[in-house]
Protein backbone atom coordinates (compact mmCIF):
# COMPACT_ATOMS: atom_id res chain seq x y z
CA UNK A 1 0.00 0.00 0.00
CA UNK A 2 1.22 3.38 -1.09
CA UNK A 3 2.08 6.11 1.66
CA UNK A 4 -0.77 8.75 1.86
CA UNK A 5 -0.14 11.87 2.02
CA UNK A 6 -2.71 14.91 3.18
CA UNK A 7 -1.28 16.96 0.19
CA UNK A 8 0.82 16.79 -2.68
CA UNK A 9 2.31 19.56 -4.57
CA UNK A 10 3.43 19.24 -8.25
CA UNK A 11 6.26 21.90 -8.89
CA UNK A 12 8.49 23.15 -6.70
CA UNK A 13 8.24 27.00 -8.16
CA UNK A 14 7.53 29.90 -5.72
CA UNK A 15 4.02 29.08 -5.46
CA UNK A 16 5.21 25.37 -4.85
CA UNK A 17 7.54 26.00 -2.96
CA UNK A 18 5.79 28.48 -0.43
CA UNK A 19 2.41 26.13 -0.47
CA UNK A 20 4.99 23.54 0.74
CA UNK A 21 6.07 25.21 3.74
CA UNK A 22 2.96 26.90 4.52
CA UNK A 23 1.13 23.25 4.53
CA UNK A 24 3.97 21.50 6.45
CA UNK A 25 4.23 24.02 9.13
CA UNK A 26 0.60 23.44 9.90
CA UNK A 27 1.41 20.00 10.62
CA UNK A 28 0.40 18.47 7.01
CA UNK A 29 2.82 15.33 5.35
CA UNK A 30 3.46 17.16 2.68
CA UNK A 31 5.02 15.56 -0.71
CA UNK A 32 6.29 17.87 -3.09
CA UNK A 33 6.93 16.72 -6.69
CA UNK A 34 9.92 18.57 -8.82
CA UNK A 35 11.06 17.43 -12.27
CA UNK A 36 14.38 19.12 -11.60
CA UNK A 37 16.84 17.21 -9.45
CA UNK A 38 18.67 20.46 -8.19
CA UNK A 39 15.80 22.64 -6.77
CA UNK A 40 17.36 25.84 -6.42
CA UNK A 41 19.02 26.36 -9.78
CA UNK A 42 17.22 28.81 -12.47
CA UNK A 43 16.60 27.46 -15.45
CA UNK A 44 13.11 28.31 -16.69
CA UNK A 45 12.98 32.94 -17.45
CA UNK A 46 10.50 34.08 -14.54
CA UNK A 47 10.23 37.87 -13.45
CA UNK A 48 13.32 39.21 -10.68
CA UNK A 49 12.08 42.19 -8.95
CA UNK A 50 9.93 42.98 -5.72
CA UNK A 51 7.90 46.12 -7.20
CA UNK A 52 7.30 48.43 -4.20
CA UNK A 53 4.72 49.82 -3.05
CA UNK A 54 2.70 48.82 -6.39
CA UNK A 55 -0.34 48.22 -6.15
CA UNK A 56 -0.74 44.87 -8.20
CA UNK A 57 -2.33 41.57 -8.15
CA UNK A 58 -3.99 43.29 -4.77
CA UNK A 59 -1.03 43.11 -2.88
CA UNK A 60 1.49 45.93 -1.66
CA UNK A 61 5.22 44.74 -1.12
CA UNK A 62 7.41 46.94 1.20
CA UNK A 63 11.09 45.30 2.26
CA UNK A 64 13.22 45.70 5.12
CA UNK A 65 17.22 44.95 4.98
CA UNK A 66 17.95 43.43 8.30
CA UNK A 67 21.48 42.71 9.10
CA UNK A 68 22.57 41.12 5.61
CA UNK A 69 18.82 39.73 4.78
CA UNK A 70 15.95 41.48 4.01
CA UNK A 71 11.96 40.63 5.26
CA UNK A 72 9.93 41.36 2.02
CA UNK A 73 6.02 42.61 3.98
CA UNK A 74 3.23 41.36 1.75
CA UNK A 75 0.96 43.89 2.96
CA UNK A 76 -2.67 42.93 1.89
CA UNK A 77 -1.82 39.64 2.78
CA UNK A 78 -0.75 40.06 6.59
CA UNK A 79 2.35 37.72 6.06
CA UNK A 80 6.21 38.55 6.03
CA UNK A 81 8.64 36.25 3.94
CA UNK A 82 12.85 36.83 4.80
CA UNK A 83 14.72 36.89 2.19
CA UNK A 84 18.94 36.05 2.66
CA UNK A 85 20.09 37.36 -0.39
CA UNK A 86 21.34 40.56 -1.69
CA UNK A 87 18.92 42.74 -3.22
CA UNK A 88 19.48 45.93 -5.98
CA UNK A 89 17.24 48.54 -5.45
CA UNK A 90 16.54 50.26 -8.55
CA UNK A 91 15.10 54.12 -8.82
CA UNK A 92 14.66 53.83 -12.23
CA UNK A 93 13.53 53.36 -15.49
CA UNK A 94 14.40 53.74 -18.63
CA UNK A 95 12.63 52.90 -22.72
CA UNK A 96 14.92 53.45 -25.71
CA UNK A 97 13.43 54.78 -28.81
CA UNK A 98 14.26 52.90 -32.54
CA UNK A 99 17.05 55.24 -33.02
CA UNK A 100 18.85 55.38 -29.38
CA UNK A 101 16.63 58.14 -27.84
CA UNK A 102 15.59 57.52 -24.39
CA UNK A 103 13.36 58.33 -21.78
CA UNK A 104 14.21 57.66 -18.26
CA UNK A 105 11.66 57.74 -15.23
CA UNK A 106 12.77 58.05 -12.07
CA UNK A 107 11.96 58.14 -8.02
CA UNK A 108 13.72 59.78 -6.00
CA UNK A 109 12.04 58.82 -2.33
CA UNK A 110 12.14 55.05 -2.67
CA UNK A 111 12.87 52.45 -4.53
CA UNK A 112 10.80 51.46 -7.73
CA UNK A 113 11.89 47.60 -7.30
CA UNK A 114 14.22 45.65 -5.49
CA UNK A 115 15.55 43.09 -8.00
CA UNK A 116 16.62 39.77 -5.90
CA UNK A 117 18.14 36.65 -7.24
CA UNK A 118 15.56 33.85 -8.09
CA UNK A 119 17.98 31.28 -6.87
CA UNK A 120 18.37 32.77 -3.24
CA UNK A 121 14.37 32.91 -2.92
CA UNK A 122 14.11 28.79 -4.32
CA UNK A 123 17.06 28.27 -1.62
CA UNK A 124 15.23 30.28 1.17
CA UNK A 125 11.85 28.46 1.13
CA UNK A 126 13.11 24.65 -0.02
CA UNK A 127 15.46 24.73 3.05
CA UNK A 128 12.63 26.20 5.54
CA UNK A 129 9.95 23.73 3.98
CA UNK A 130 12.13 20.41 4.54
CA UNK A 131 13.03 22.00 8.24
CA UNK A 132 9.12 21.70 8.54
CA UNK A 133 8.77 18.44 7.12
CA UNK A 134 8.04 18.54 3.81
CA UNK A 135 9.23 15.86 1.88
CA UNK A 136 10.66 16.64 -2.00
CA UNK A 137 10.81 14.15 -4.73
CA UNK A 138 12.73 15.56 -7.24
CA UNK A 139 13.71 14.55 -10.84
CA UNK A 140 10.06 13.74 -11.51
CA UNK A 141 7.12 14.91 -13.62
CA UNK A 142 3.70 15.31 -12.63
CA UNK A 143 2.07 13.87 -16.00
CA UNK A 144 -1.95 14.10 -14.63
CA UNK A 145 -3.94 13.81 -11.67
CA UNK A 146 -7.15 12.19 -10.79
CA UNK A 147 -9.71 12.69 -8.59
CA UNK A 148 -10.61 9.83 -6.08
CA UNK A 149 -13.70 9.31 -3.68
CA UNK A 150 -11.95 10.60 -1.05
CA UNK A 151 -9.16 11.87 -2.46
CA UNK A 152 -6.95 12.79 -5.57
CA UNK A 153 -4.04 10.68 -7.37
CA UNK A 154 -0.90 11.85 -9.32
CA UNK A 155 0.44 10.22 -11.94
CA UNK A 156 4.41 10.38 -11.81
CA UNK A 157 6.88 9.70 -13.83
CA UNK A 158 10.68 9.14 -12.29
CA UNK A 159 13.99 7.47 -14.43
CA UNK A 160 11.67 6.28 -16.89
CA UNK A 161 8.98 4.93 -14.44
CA UNK A 162 5.58 5.86 -14.03
CA UNK A 163 4.05 5.20 -10.97
CA UNK A 164 0.64 6.46 -8.73
CA UNK A 165 0.88 8.81 -5.51
CA UNK A 166 -1.97 9.09 -3.20
CA UNK A 167 -2.92 12.39 -0.91
CA UNK A 168 -6.33 13.66 0.10
CA UNK A 169 -5.67 16.91 -2.15
CA UNK A 170 -3.40 17.99 -5.01
CA UNK A 171 -2.15 21.42 -4.93
CA UNK A 172 -0.92 21.91 -8.80
CA UNK A 173 1.90 24.22 -9.22
CA UNK A 174 3.35 23.10 -12.77
CA UNK A 175 3.05 26.83 -14.09
CA UNK A 176 1.88 28.52 -17.01
CA UNK A 177 2.31 25.02 -19.43
CA UNK A 178 1.00 22.89 -16.67
CA UNK A 179 0.38 19.40 -17.68
CA UNK A 180 -2.11 18.62 -14.90
CA UNK A 181 -4.67 21.73 -16.02
CA UNK A 182 -4.76 19.70 -19.16
CA UNK A 183 -5.28 16.21 -17.67
CA UNK A 184 -7.90 17.53 -15.16
CA UNK A 185 -9.99 19.56 -17.74
CA UNK A 186 -9.07 23.30 -16.40
CA UNK A 187 -7.74 24.59 -19.94
CA UNK A 188 -11.38 23.41 -21.28
CA UNK A 189 -12.78 27.06 -21.69
CA UNK A 190 -9.63 28.67 -21.63
CA UNK A 191 -7.81 28.96 -24.98
CA UNK A 192 -4.95 29.77 -25.88
CA UNK A 193 -4.70 33.48 -26.51
CA UNK A 194 -0.62 34.21 -27.07
CA UNK A 195 2.06 31.67 -26.99
CA UNK A 196 5.61 32.54 -27.56
CA UNK A 197 9.30 31.93 -27.15
CA UNK A 198 11.81 33.61 -24.60
CA UNK A 199 15.13 33.95 -23.71
CA UNK A 200 17.19 35.21 -20.96
CA UNK A 201 20.55 35.74 -21.29
CA UNK A 202 22.74 37.29 -17.98
CA UNK A 203 25.69 38.86 -19.40
CA UNK A 204 29.19 39.62 -16.95
CA UNK A 205 30.82 42.34 -17.57
CA UNK A 206 27.92 44.84 -19.18
CA UNK A 207 28.54 48.45 -19.24
CA UNK A 208 24.93 49.98 -18.60
CA UNK A 209 25.33 54.09 -19.12
CA UNK A 210 23.17 54.63 -16.31
CA UNK A 211 22.32 53.74 -12.90
CA UNK A 212 20.82 49.92 -12.86
CA UNK A 213 17.05 50.24 -13.65
CA UNK A 214 14.53 48.08 -15.93
CA UNK A 215 14.97 49.00 -19.39
CA UNK A 216 12.55 48.72 -22.74
CA UNK A 217 14.22 48.61 -25.67
CA UNK A 218 12.08 49.25 -28.50
CA UNK A 219 12.26 49.95 -32.73
CA UNK A 220 12.10 47.44 -35.85
CA UNK A 221 15.88 47.93 -35.92
CA UNK A 222 16.18 45.37 -32.60
CA UNK A 223 12.61 43.79 -33.03
CA UNK A 224 10.15 45.35 -35.41
CA UNK A 225 6.34 43.95 -34.53
CA UNK A 226 8.24 40.68 -33.61
CA UNK A 227 8.52 41.06 -29.69
CA UNK A 228 9.93 43.13 -26.61
CA UNK A 229 13.18 43.43 -25.58
CA UNK A 230 14.13 44.14 -21.87
CA UNK A 231 17.48 44.56 -20.39
CA UNK A 232 17.48 44.81 -16.29
CA UNK A 233 20.26 43.90 -13.30
CA UNK A 234 21.21 40.64 -12.25
CA UNK A 235 21.69 39.76 -8.47
CA UNK A 236 23.74 37.17 -8.93
CA UNK A 237 26.79 39.32 -8.83
CA UNK A 238 28.40 42.74 -9.45
CA UNK A 239 27.99 44.45 -13.00
CA UNK A 240 25.35 41.57 -14.24
CA UNK A 241 23.12 42.32 -16.63
CA UNK A 242 20.17 40.54 -18.31
CA UNK A 243 18.85 40.60 -21.52
CA UNK A 244 15.64 38.98 -21.91
CA UNK A 245 13.65 39.03 -25.21
CA UNK A 246 9.73 37.64 -25.40
CA UNK A 247 9.35 37.04 -29.30
CA UNK A 248 7.41 34.58 -31.58
CA UNK A 249 7.59 31.25 -33.10
CA UNK A 250 9.94 30.05 -34.80
CA UNK A 251 11.16 29.35 -30.61
CA UNK A 252 15.17 30.38 -31.57
CA UNK A 253 13.82 33.62 -32.65
CA UNK A 254 14.70 35.45 -29.46
CA UNK A 255 18.32 33.61 -29.27
CA UNK A 256 18.77 35.75 -32.81
CA UNK A 257 17.26 38.74 -31.37
CA UNK A 258 19.74 38.68 -28.35
CA UNK A 259 22.58 38.11 -30.53
CA UNK A 260 21.93 40.84 -32.80
CA UNK A 261 21.29 43.24 -29.89
CA UNK A 262 24.07 42.43 -28.02
CA UNK A 263 26.64 42.40 -31.21
CA UNK A 264 25.41 44.53 -33.92
CA UNK A 265 22.86 46.78 -33.12
CA UNK A 266 23.91 50.63 -31.60
CA UNK A 267 23.29 49.39 -28.01
CA UNK A 268 26.52 46.55 -28.48
CA UNK A 269 28.95 48.86 -27.33
CA UNK A 270 26.74 48.12 -24.05
CA UNK A 271 28.14 44.52 -24.30
CA UNK A 272 31.82 45.28 -25.91
CA UNK A 273 33.69 43.50 -23.14
CA UNK A 274 30.47 41.42 -22.10
CA UNK A 275 30.12 37.44 -22.13
CA UNK A 276 26.89 35.13 -21.48
CA UNK A 277 27.34 33.71 -17.95
CA UNK A 278 23.70 31.52 -18.02
CA UNK A 279 20.83 31.58 -20.07
CA UNK A 280 17.17 30.52 -18.79
CA UNK A 281 14.47 30.31 -21.39
CA UNK A 282 9.95 29.66 -21.24
CA UNK A 283 7.59 29.26 -23.57
CA UNK A 284 4.98 31.66 -22.48
CA UNK A 285 1.30 30.44 -23.10
CA UNK A 286 -1.41 33.18 -22.38
CA UNK A 287 -4.46 31.46 -21.18
CA UNK A 288 -7.54 33.11 -19.82
CA UNK A 289 -7.99 32.78 -16.05
CA UNK A 290 -9.76 30.02 -14.56
CA UNK A 291 -12.58 31.34 -12.69
CA UNK A 292 -12.90 28.71 -10.35
CA UNK A 293 -9.16 27.18 -9.86
CA UNK A 294 -9.60 23.97 -8.44
CA UNK A 295 -11.53 20.49 -9.75
CA UNK A 296 -12.63 17.98 -7.19
CA UNK A 297 -9.99 17.43 -4.40
CA UNK A 298 -7.15 19.09 -6.88
CA UNK A 299 -6.46 23.10 -6.43
CA UNK A 300 -4.09 24.85 -9.11
CA UNK A 301 -2.28 27.83 -8.02
CA UNK A 302 0.58 29.98 -9.30
CA UNK A 303 0.26 30.36 -13.43
CA UNK A 304 -1.12 27.28 -13.84
CA UNK A 305 -4.63 28.91 -13.21
CA UNK A 306 -3.31 32.25 -14.63
CA UNK A 307 -3.21 34.69 -16.99
CA UNK A 308 0.42 34.62 -16.81
CA UNK A 309 0.84 37.92 -15.17
CA UNK A 310 0.91 36.45 -11.37
CA UNK A 311 4.56 37.27 -11.38
CA UNK A 312 6.80 35.66 -8.79
CA UNK A 313 5.20 37.69 -5.44
CA UNK A 314 1.65 36.64 -6.70
CA UNK A 315 2.89 33.19 -7.11
CA UNK A 316 4.33 33.48 -3.22
CA UNK A 317 0.50 34.37 -2.03
CA UNK A 318 -1.25 31.90 -3.99
CA UNK A 319 0.77 29.12 -2.19
CA UNK A 320 0.59 31.21 1.38
CA UNK A 321 -3.41 30.59 0.72
CA UNK A 322 -3.39 27.14 -0.75
CA UNK A 323 -1.82 25.62 1.95
CA UNK A 324 -4.37 27.38 4.44
CA UNK A 325 -7.25 26.25 1.65
CA UNK A 326 -6.10 22.90 2.24
CA UNK A 327 -5.97 22.68 5.56
CA UNK A 328 -9.44 23.48 5.78
CA UNK A 329 -10.54 21.06 3.40
CA UNK A 330 -8.81 18.40 5.27
CA UNK A 331 -10.86 19.68 7.83
CA UNK A 332 -14.13 19.65 6.25
CA UNK A 333 -14.29 23.38 5.84
CA UNK A 334 -14.75 24.69 2.45
CA UNK A 335 -11.09 25.95 2.19
CA UNK A 336 -11.11 25.84 -1.91
CA UNK A 337 -14.15 28.10 -1.78
CA UNK A 338 -12.52 30.63 0.18
CA UNK A 339 -9.41 30.31 -2.01
CA UNK A 340 -11.57 30.72 -5.26
CA UNK A 341 -12.38 34.12 -3.04
CA UNK A 342 -8.90 35.24 -2.20
CA UNK A 343 -8.23 34.58 -5.97
CA UNK A 344 -11.09 36.33 -8.09
CA UNK A 345 -11.27 39.20 -5.83
CA UNK A 346 -7.32 40.09 -5.59
CA UNK A 347 -6.20 38.80 -9.35
CA UNK A 348 -7.06 41.59 -11.31
CA UNK A 349 -7.06 39.42 -14.31
CA UNK A 350 -9.09 37.20 -13.00
CA UNK A 351 -12.17 38.79 -13.36
CA UNK A 352 -12.04 42.32 -14.40
CA UNK A 353 -10.65 42.67 -18.21
CA UNK A 354 -10.16 46.58 -17.95
CA UNK A 355 -7.52 46.01 -15.57
CA UNK A 356 -5.26 43.75 -18.23
CA UNK A 357 -5.90 46.78 -20.49
CA UNK A 358 -4.85 48.95 -18.00
CA UNK A 359 -1.77 46.59 -17.16
CA UNK A 360 -0.67 45.67 -20.75
CA UNK A 361 -0.87 50.14 -21.51
CA UNK A 362 2.75 49.85 -22.06
CA UNK A 363 2.80 47.40 -24.24
CA UNK A 364 -0.36 49.10 -26.31
CA UNK A 365 2.13 52.27 -26.17
CA UNK A 366 4.72 50.77 -27.57
CA UNK A 367 2.96 48.17 -30.12
CA UNK A 368 1.07 51.02 -31.21
CA UNK A 369 2.96 53.76 -32.15
CA UNK A 370 5.02 53.61 -35.61
CA UNK A 371 8.90 54.11 -34.95
CA UNK A 372 9.30 57.77 -36.20
CA UNK A 373 6.77 58.88 -33.73
CA UNK A 374 8.35 57.10 -30.54
CA UNK A 375 11.87 58.69 -31.95
CA UNK A 376 9.37 62.49 -32.00
CA UNK A 377 8.03 61.32 -28.37
CA UNK A 378 11.20 59.59 -26.54
CA UNK A 379 13.46 62.74 -28.44
CA UNK A 380 11.54 65.29 -26.98
CA UNK A 381 11.40 63.62 -23.55
CA UNK A 382 14.90 63.41 -23.74
CA UNK A 383 15.84 66.67 -24.53
CA UNK A 384 13.48 67.64 -21.49
CA UNK A 385 15.20 65.52 -19.35
CA UNK A 386 14.00 62.44 -16.65
CA UNK A 387 10.27 62.32 -15.76
CA UNK A 388 9.89 62.43 -11.86
CA UNK A 389 7.49 60.01 -10.14
CA UNK A 390 6.20 61.23 -7.14
CA UNK A 391 3.39 60.41 -4.83
CA UNK A 392 1.22 57.85 -4.98
CA UNK A 393 1.83 54.97 -6.68
CA UNK A 394 -0.47 53.91 -9.57
CA UNK A 395 -0.75 50.29 -11.54
CA UNK A 396 2.09 51.53 -14.18
CA UNK A 397 4.48 53.07 -11.97
CA UNK A 398 7.06 50.10 -12.59
CA UNK A 399 7.47 50.25 -16.15
CA UNK A 400 6.62 54.13 -16.18
CA UNK A 401 3.67 54.11 -18.64
CA UNK A 402 1.26 56.70 -16.82
CA UNK A 403 4.05 59.18 -16.11
CA UNK A 404 5.66 58.62 -19.51
CA UNK A 405 2.12 59.36 -20.97
CA UNK A 406 1.76 62.39 -19.34
CA UNK A 407 4.89 63.62 -19.94
CA UNK A 408 4.61 63.39 -23.49
CA UNK A 409 1.28 65.17 -23.37
CA UNK A 410 2.32 67.84 -21.78
CA UNK A 411 4.59 68.91 -24.76
CA UNK A 412 3.02 71.33 -26.59
CA UNK A 413 4.96 70.06 -29.74
CA UNK A 414 2.37 67.00 -29.19
CA UNK A 415 -0.94 67.70 -30.74
CA UNK A 416 -3.24 65.96 -33.25
CA UNK A 417 -3.80 62.60 -34.18
CA UNK A 418 -0.84 61.98 -32.58
CA UNK A 419 -2.18 63.78 -29.14
CA UNK A 420 -5.52 61.42 -29.66
CA UNK A 421 -3.53 58.48 -29.69
CA UNK A 422 -1.96 59.40 -26.37
CA UNK A 423 -5.42 60.23 -24.78
CA UNK A 424 -6.97 56.92 -25.91
CA UNK A 425 -4.14 54.52 -24.29
CA UNK A 426 -4.22 56.54 -21.29
CA UNK A 427 -7.88 56.68 -20.85
CA UNK A 428 -7.53 53.27 -20.64
CA UNK A 429 -7.07 53.18 -16.57
CA UNK A 430 -9.34 56.65 -15.87
CA UNK A 431 -11.01 55.36 -13.35
CA UNK A 432 -7.77 54.23 -11.36
CA UNK A 433 -6.83 57.41 -10.40
CA UNK A 434 -9.55 60.02 -10.38
CA UNK B 1 7.75 -2.44 -38.59
CA UNK B 2 8.74 1.12 -38.24
CA UNK B 3 12.17 2.21 -36.87
CA UNK B 4 11.75 4.96 -34.66
CA UNK B 5 15.05 7.05 -33.96
CA UNK B 6 15.18 9.02 -30.46
CA UNK B 7 15.89 12.42 -30.79
CA UNK B 8 19.27 13.79 -29.50
CA UNK B 9 20.52 17.12 -27.44
CA UNK B 10 23.43 18.43 -27.88
CA UNK B 11 24.78 19.35 -24.45
CA UNK B 12 26.85 22.23 -25.96
CA UNK B 13 23.52 23.71 -27.47
CA UNK B 14 21.40 23.04 -24.34
CA UNK B 15 20.54 25.73 -21.31
CA UNK B 16 18.44 23.29 -19.40
CA UNK B 17 15.55 25.47 -19.64
CA UNK B 18 13.17 22.50 -19.58
CA UNK B 19 11.09 23.30 -21.88
CA UNK B 20 11.15 20.25 -23.78
CA UNK B 21 10.12 18.22 -20.66
CA UNK B 22 6.94 20.14 -20.23
CA UNK B 23 6.43 19.94 -23.74
CA UNK B 24 7.33 16.39 -24.88
CA UNK B 25 3.37 14.50 -25.16
CA UNK B 26 4.66 10.82 -23.96
CA UNK B 27 7.24 12.42 -21.23
CA UNK B 28 10.31 11.10 -22.29
CA UNK B 29 12.36 13.83 -21.29
CA UNK B 30 13.75 14.32 -17.95
CA UNK B 31 16.54 16.06 -16.09
CA UNK B 32 19.10 13.67 -14.93
CA UNK B 33 22.13 14.02 -12.14
CA UNK B 34 22.62 18.12 -12.22
CA UNK B 35 19.21 19.00 -14.29
CA UNK B 36 21.43 17.57 -17.28
CA UNK B 37 18.57 16.90 -19.84
CA UNK B 38 17.92 13.56 -21.06
CA UNK B 39 16.00 11.42 -23.59
CA UNK B 40 13.92 8.70 -22.63
CA UNK B 41 14.51 6.66 -25.32
CA UNK B 42 12.13 3.65 -24.96
CA UNK B 43 9.39 6.63 -24.75
CA UNK B 44 10.19 8.99 -27.56
CA UNK B 45 7.92 8.45 -30.48
CA UNK B 46 9.78 10.88 -33.17
CA UNK B 47 7.31 13.49 -33.00
CA UNK B 48 8.98 16.31 -33.21
CA UNK B 49 7.28 18.15 -30.70
CA UNK B 50 10.50 19.10 -28.81
CA UNK B 51 12.32 20.49 -31.99
CA UNK B 52 9.99 23.40 -32.43
CA UNK B 53 10.48 24.59 -28.82
CA UNK B 54 13.50 24.63 -28.16
CA UNK B 55 14.78 27.91 -27.75
CA UNK B 56 18.69 27.54 -28.63
CA UNK B 57 18.34 24.37 -31.44
CA UNK B 58 19.86 22.14 -29.43
CA UNK B 59 17.95 18.72 -30.30
CA UNK B 60 17.93 17.16 -33.19
CA UNK B 61 15.48 14.50 -35.25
Amino acid sequence: MAEKYHVIVAGAGPAGLMASLKAAEKGLKVLVVEKKNNLCEELKTTGNSFRIKNPINGEFLTVDPENGKAIVHFHNSSFDMEYSGKLIPTYNTYAFSNSGYCVRSTRKDRPLTCVYRMETLFKDLKEKAEKAGATFMTGTVALSAENGKTGATLQVKKDGKVSFLEADCIIAADGLNSRLSEATGLNRDRPVMIRGPVIETVFKGAEFPYPPGLTFVLGKDMLGSRGFLFVYPHAAGEKLYAVMVNSRFPATQPLAITEHFTKKSKFAPWFKNARPIHRTGAIVTVRPPAQVPYVGNILFIGDAAAYGETLVPGAIRTGYYAADAVYKEISGERGFEEYTNFWTSNFEFVNNPQKQKDYTKILRLYGGLPDEELDFLFKLAEERGPIEQKGETAINEYSGGDAMLDYFMSFPEVKGELLNKLKEIRGADAHFNK
Amino acid sequence: MEVIMPITISREKCIRCGICIDECPTAAICYEGNNITRVIEKDCNDCGACLTVCITEAISP
